[in-house]
């Protein structure tokens, strides 16, 4: 079968350690472009990679059957257009757009073309375990879960995530994920109340959210604090049979950033998998499912061949888009917003 | 020496038994001389040779009582400690203080126009958890506190038969555990900018708030009160994050002795200490108000904190109820 071959317009830390490694990873996908100025960096690791400016020379070379856009976030809406009205299939890095009509446009534009959003935790090793858990049976009925994506960084830097502006912060940022998690296990909640704030001397976005998303009965709290010294916790979910507990996020960034190959053995291998905790105390570790974010790419390839459906739907991604805005107005606003 | 300041209990349900009774009987300068229930056998049992009477009337015409501790459901707070005051006693209640802000200002007026002492039972500020964060506080090693989480978890997926669980005022768990919550975090923090509180009912049989989380915000610092009766892993206590450490928290129950889990610290770069553990003894509420009854020492818990928790308890039920972030006046 021929390969699809991809161009990649942007190398950033997304660009760099998710979107190039990966798609080089899949069999049947073949990173042939990217757009960026980091010609040597690129060069180093994907040497027989065409390096070029200007997306449009991509947009234009019919060779070119899929498009990532990996940029900030601003240039999401912008690029993904173009590149549609190309005829180019095209999936972006979360967050999908800097606001959800922005996001039904490029739906709109799509027709018939790929449209998805990397939104690539779903293949945590943790989330995948947490699915299982729950769909078996083990933790019963959920009545609480807590998500966290804490981190220690006191110091304000100047990146693009931590400028001031719309769909910027640690909400859009890493909020995104946890969402779109969110909404995989329990579905659109009822109403969100977020808190989000800028704690940090010289913090202009968001760099602390605290979210509540409410259902029936159920609570999800998502939690993202620049702050937190601890910054350890990342699953907290109670259930009428047990609970899960998980310390530590999933390895296949760092693993990535470090320079690791997709194809090692220990890669998705989550080294702290987690704790079963029973009523009274009983608790034992979980045997965890593993980690794998080329499962995305796989997704995005067996799609293309029309084998599979989408595995990050256009409409998921704009319900977290949808839940994002809420929640800023929720914020904003100081009060539930019904969803 | 004087003589012992005679004590009577109202009430002899969970309260009565666990948390008044005994730590009155050992406390020294106090007596247990009186305790008001139908439960006389255990009453009998439990303390030998302390009167078991049926009816509040009883000690509160007693000259010789001189203290009363209330510990009966929570609306009967109100009428019996009016009654306590009127008849010349000083009075403890259990948390919380009444059932409406309104009484409870009611009652601190009563007691401060009749000189008696009046006093809410906040015992969890002398826990081992709370002595431990008070202390990692003060003395520096948190740095500036930015997060502080306070949790009250319990795995009880069936409904007990009592009148805790059941509709009314004042009820549910953000009635029974938030005043401990409440009270802990304005004793470390001061009173809150605004408040935002999603209660609920997550139990099938449930019928009255089994659930809360409740957001304080304050400047920088944000501050979690939550509590969940379907919760397996229900031993977490306190999460705090300072800019110089975090203190990690398990274990529920530290009223006595030394504690058993003293929780750790979390540096800057990922190292962990463990905490010096502290030791609880459930008497010192008591001790404190025999001291301030002689007045050598000051009411531990004076009514208007405890109007300052009431306060807060209420505020958070509308927030709730209009799902939306009130300011504190």
């Amino acid at each position: 079968m021929t390969p699809v071959n991809v161009a990649l317009i942007g190398y950033g830390l997304a660009g760099r350690v998710f979107h190039a490694p990966m798609i080089a990873a899949v069999q049947g996908l073949t990173l042939a472009a990217v757009v960026s100025s980091r010609e040597e960096e690129i060069r180093k690791r994907h040497p027989a990679i065409t390096v070029v400016r200007d997306s449009d020379e991509v947009f234009r070379d019919p060779s070119i059957a899929l498009v990532v856009v990996a940029t900030p976030n601003d240039s999401h809406f912008d690029l993904a257009a173009r590149a549609l009205k190309h005829g180019k299939h095209v999936v972006i890095d979360k967050p999908f757009a800097l606001s959800s009509t922005e996001a039904r446009e490029l739906i709109a534009l799509a027709r018939g073309r790929l449209l998805s959003v990397f939104h690539n935790r779903r293949w945590d090793s943790d989330f995948l375990t947490l699915k299982r858990l729950i769909a078996d049976g083990t933790l019963g009925e959920v009545a609480y879960l807590e998500s966290h994506f804490d981190r220690l960084r006191p110091a304000v830097t100047p990146r693009w995530r931590e400028r001031a502006g719309p769909a910027t912060g640690i909400w859009y940022d890493l909020g995104s994920h946890l969402i779109d998690q969110a909404l995989q296990l329990f579905g659109r909640p009822l109403a969100i109340f977020a808190d989000l704030a800028a704690r940090r001397p010289g913090a202009v976005t968001s760099d602390y959210f605290h979210a509540v998303l409410r259902y029936e009965k159920l609570r999800a709290v998502l939690k993202g604090d620049s702050l937190a010294r601890a910054d350890d916790t990342r699953f907290i979910v109670h259930g009428t049979r047990a609970s899960y507990i998980k310390h530590g996020l999933d390895a296949q960034e760092p693993y990535l950033a470090a320079g690791g190959d997709p194809g090692d053995s220990e890669f998705g291998i989550d080294p702290r998998p987690g704790e079963i905790v029973l009523a009274g105390g009983a608790h034992h570790r979980v045997a965890a499912v593993r980690g794998d974010y080329r499962l995305y790419y796989c997704g995005v390839r067996e799609t293309l061949r029309g084998t599979a459906p989408v595995p990050v739907t256009a409409g998921e991604a704009l319900a977290v888009m949808e839940v994002l805005e809420a929640g800023e107005r929720s914020s904003r606003e100081r009060h539930e917003i019904p969803l | 020496m004087k003589q012992p300041l005679n004590v009577a209990v109202i009430g002899y349900g969970f309260g009565g038994r666990v948390f008044h009774a005994p730590p009155v009987a050992r406390t020294e300068g106090l007596r247990l001389a009186a305790i008001v229930s139908k439960r006389k056998t255990e009453i009998t049992r439990d303390h030998p040779g302390v009167a078991a009477v049926s009816s509040p009337e009883a000690v509160f015409s007693d000259p010789t009582i001189d203290l009363i501790a209330i510990s009966t459901p929570n609306a009967a707070h109100f009428p019996l400690a009016a009654e306590a005051l009127a008849h010349g006693k000083h009075v403890v209640v259990d948390k919380p203080f009444t059932t409406t802000v309104r009484e409870a200002r009611e009652l601190a007026r009563r007691a401060e126009a009749g000189g008696r002492l009046l006093t809410v039972f906040h015992n969890f500020r002398w826990y081992a958890d709370y002595l431990a964060l008070k202390k990692l506080i003060s003395d520096g090693t948190l740095g500036e506190i930015k997060y502080f989480e306070s949790h009250f978890d319990r795995h009880t997926p069936e409904v007990p038969d009592a009148w805790r669980e059941k509709p009314g005022p004042a009820s549910g768990t953000w009635w029974d555990l938030g005043p401990h919550l409440v009270d802990q975090a304005l004793q470390l923090f001061g009173p809150p900018r605004a408040v935002k509180a999603d209660m609920t009912i997550q139990r099938q049989a449930g019928t009255a708030v089994d659930f809360f989380h409740v957001l304080l915000r304050y400047d920088s610092l944000r501050v979690v009160l939550t509590s969940s009766f379907i919760a397996p892993a229900d031993d977490l206590r306190f999460v705090v994050h300072g800019t110089k450490a975090s203190f990690i928290k398990h274990g529920i129950d530290c009223r006595n002795g030394l504690d058993p889990h003293p929780g750790l610290l979390v540096m800057g770069d990922g190292v962990t200490k463990p905490v010096a553990a502290m030791r609880a003894d459930d008497r010192s509420f008591y001790a404190a108000v025999r001291d301030a009854i002689a007045g050598t020492a000051p009411n531990p818990v004076p009514p208007a904190e405890a109007i300052a928790v009431m306060d807060l308890l209420e505020l958070a039920d509308r927030s709730a109820a209009e799902g939306r972030e009130l300011d504190v006046p």
